[in-house]
């Protein structure tokens, strides 16, 4: 990993992230050094949640998405998932946790589950514009909301 | 004052709204659409704004406004976009694992 191609990778997509956060109604993300959090709530509720974007890597590695406890953002897992009717949920497990995952092509979870390490694809599926359709996707069209927590 | 023809025409009269289209990655182009059409003419003239005709088939691709997915294309521009000039079009599915 590279720190500052990171960062200048980041900066690339960054503009372009924060206006497909705004077109698809997730409203405006904050960054801190390689870390992204979105605010956001899905379909059908006013529940929030804290959507989280590690983007460690983010020159070799997708963004690994995650949730936080909604306040103070520090606790990242399980228990801070939107859980969506129809969304393909899974787990890897990843710097000594249970990472929850959506399986679906573009997130880090998916790359480095072992059904799919041997896939190969092009970088360009896990900018972060595509990190905001996969938010709002899911948020909005995985399903009818059921609850807070995996 | 306006005559009464007068306001009748310009009631009459379409208005055009210029709308920035994005795909899912984010990149953009830009339609003039008419406020009386369905949203299924904006949804295949953005198609063919970012990507040129012939278009893709705008039956795999959702049109979103404000966050929302367009269920009825068949409703007018003016119902949905008076506050949204901006939407996105992408894919109805993604690959699953």
């Amino acid at each position: 990993m590279d720190a500052t191609l990171v960062q200048e990778l980041i900066d690339r997509d960054w503009a372009q992230f924060v206006a497909q956060s705004r077109r698809l109604g997730l409203g405006a993300p904050e960054r801190s050094s390689d870390r992204i959090d979105l605010v956001v709530s899905p379909t059908g509720t006013t529940d929030r949640f804290r959507a989280v974007l590690l983007c460690d890597g983010y020159d070799a590695v997708a963004p690994a998405l995650d949730f936080a406890e909604l306040e103070t953002g520090v606790e990242l897992g399980k228990p801070y998932w939107p859980r969506m009717s129809a969304a393909p949920y899974n787990e890897i497990a990843y710097a000594g946790r249970r990472l929850p995952i959506l399986c679906t092509p573009g997130t880090r979870g998916y790359h480095l589950h072992p059904s799919h390490h041997a896939e190969s694809h092009d970088k360009n599926i896990w900018r972060l514009p595509l990190q905001a359709d996969l938010i709002a996707r899911l948020l909005t069209r995985m399903g009818s909301y059921q609850g807070c927590g995996l | 004052m306006e005559s009464r023809d007068q306001l009748a025409e310009v009631r009459n009269e379409a208005m055009l709204w210029p709308i920035e289209v994005a795909d899912q990655e984010g990149d953009t182009a830009n339609v003039i659409a008419n406020e009386n059409a369905p949203l299924s003419r904006l949804l295949h003239e953005g198609l063919d704004a970012l990507y040129g005709p012939p278009g893709h088939n705008a039956d795999d691709f959702d049109l979103v406004i404000a966050g929302v997915a367009v269920d009825n294309l068949g409703e007018s521009l003016i119902e949905w976009l008076r506050h949204h000039l901006e939407v996105v079009i992408t894919p109805k599915d993604v690959h699953r694992g």
